[in-house]
């Protein structure tokens, strides 16, 4: 259980590490948001294998070309691998290989255009994007502040891991294994506790210096020029997809 | 349970994200009317708490592992509108600051674990006798994740046989799904009742906090 723990803390401080290395790092967040949920809403209505092909071959170029590593990709892509693999799995014994391979691709691609999106977008942008296309704010707020409080406790669970690890525990063996599940849910309560007195003191500290519940950023960006190539590359492919797979335009291999 | 994209025919997650928006407005303004000078905090506090946690596996058996949703978690510190808001909180930073869990998906995953989950959890505690409150929490965590897990199932049945390109066959997705989080339910149900016992015991404040921001809607001491 504990290598699983240590691998998760891992990957939730990786989240941030490529954004600002990426070539896709300089798009405008709010245009990467809405063309990558844009694509996914397409993908998710192909039926038939050549639209999902072509949609595959573009996704694979933009992530060739995000500069994102291979191995980061990879590896958050395996974590998606038991539920796209039941389903292909499932699809192959009822519906035979063809569907198999459709719905592979369909779910495999819509969690790679997530990837990308997430991978090169640090994550204020990220909340930036969302209040220009009139996220709530209360909502927004939340969401921050939330983000902001799991790095806070990563701190803690990494040190009450190491107590309860130098205690000898190892993670229990079933789920009869009462005393696993004490130490969990003890482990779980304290960071409530330690949540609660954490969350009066930032948020007095918040207040003390001015805030209000609004969140203001230096940045105010404008579209540009590659912003509208981006655009049009997204529009492209999707608008060909669908044309492909309503049978519009015919499209032979 | 998190459902990728691509997985659900496009009527049923269209039609899965209309209901869940439906809910989750809702609760927000019911948050919002009641909010106070702390609530955003607090509520985030929990929500990053709950998040936390959900990275805890626990053992099931033969190295398959379970995790925390917290839905009845969140119930018990909150009340209903207030799990629906930061469970729906929680659901949105792992879908797109993780990548876990879709965006078309996410209404399916927000009605299945944020509004079944919530509703069944606060139900059964609602009809709870007062004296039996930890038995009673422990029954709502199993049902709101056995609910929810069912919920996810009949939607992955109706997509197949809407479209047979889409969703996983009922006949394997119902009994694979319920079987499995029958057992994932008791985790969910001895995790939670320990956290409210703990709490109870170490830190009753944390309990008369959230009860006075749930206002009556749940007697958590």
């Amino acid at each position: 259980m504990d290598t699983v723990e240590a691998d998760l803390l891992e990957r939730i401080d990786e989240i941030d590490r490529y954004a600002d290395r990426s070539r896709l790092r300089g798009y405008d967040a709010r245009i990467k948001l809405v063309c990558s949920v844009s694509l996914v809403v397409v993908i998710a209505l192909l039926r038939d294998l050549e639209p999902l092909l072509i949609v595959l071959a573009f996704v694979l170029a933009i992530a060739a070309l995000s500069n994102v590593p291979l191995r980061h990709l990879a590896w958050n892509f395996a974590l998606a691998l038991p539920f796209v693999g039941f389903a292909a799995l499932t699809a192959l014994l009822t519906n035979g290989a063809d569907a198999a391979l459709v719905m592979f691709i369909r779910i495999g691609c819509s969690v790679l255009v997530l990837l990308l999106l997430v991978s090169t977008t640090p994550f204020f942008k990220m909340m930036g994007a969302f209040r220009a296309l009139h996220m709530p704010k209360m909502m927004a707020n939340l969401i921050m502040f939330t983000y902001r409080f799991i790095f806070l406790f990563l701190d803690e669970m990494e040190r009450m891991r190491t107590a309860r690890l130098a205690r000898g525990f190892d993670g229990g063996r079933n789920l009869l294994d009462k005393r696993a599940f004490r130490t969990l849910g003890a482990t779980i309560g304290m960071t409530f506790v330690r949540a609660n007195a954490r969350a009066s003191n930032i948020y007095d500290a918040l207040l003390s210096r001015g805030y209000t519940g609004d969140v203001r950023t230096f940045e105010s960006s404008r579209p540009r020029t590659r912003d509208a190539v981006l655009v049009g590359a997204f529009a492209c492919v999707g608008i060909l997809a669908i044309l492909v797979e309503t049978g519009v335009m015919a499209w032979t291999l | 349970m998190h459902i990728s994209d691509g997985l659900m025919a496009p009527v049923i997650w269209i039609a899965g994200m209309a209901i869940a928006l439906a809910f989750v407005a809702l609760a927000f303004r019911r948050v919002e009317r009641r909010l106070e000078d702390r609530t955003v905090p607090y509520m985030a506090i929990l929500a990053a708490g709950i998040f936390l946690a959900q990275m805890l596996n626990f053992p099931i058996i033969g190295g398959t592992t379970g995790h925390l949703i917290g839905a009845a978690l969140a119930v018990a510190l909150l009340g209903p509108w207030g799990a629906i808001a930061i469970i729906f909180t929680i659901l949105v930073i792992q879908s797109l600051v993780f990548g876990d869990g879709g965006i078309t998906a996410l209404g399916l995953n927000t009605l299945n674990m944020a509004v079944i989950g919530s509703l069944a959890a606060w139900g059964v505690i609602r009809l709870t006798p007062k004296r039996y409150k930890l038995p009673g929490i422990a029954v709502a965590a199993w049902a709101a994740v056995f609910l929810g897990a069912t919920a996810c199932a009949i939607e992955l049945a109706l997509s197949h046989a809407i479209d047979p390109s889409y969703g996983i066959d009922g006949i394997i997705a119902l009994p694979s799904m319920m079987g499995l989080h029958s057992v994932i339910g008791i985790g969910e149900a001895i995790i939670t009742t320990s956290v409210i016992a703990f709490l109870a015991k170490v830190a009753p404040e944390t309990l008369g906090m959230a009860q006075e921001k749930a206002k009556g809607e749940f007697d958590a001491t």
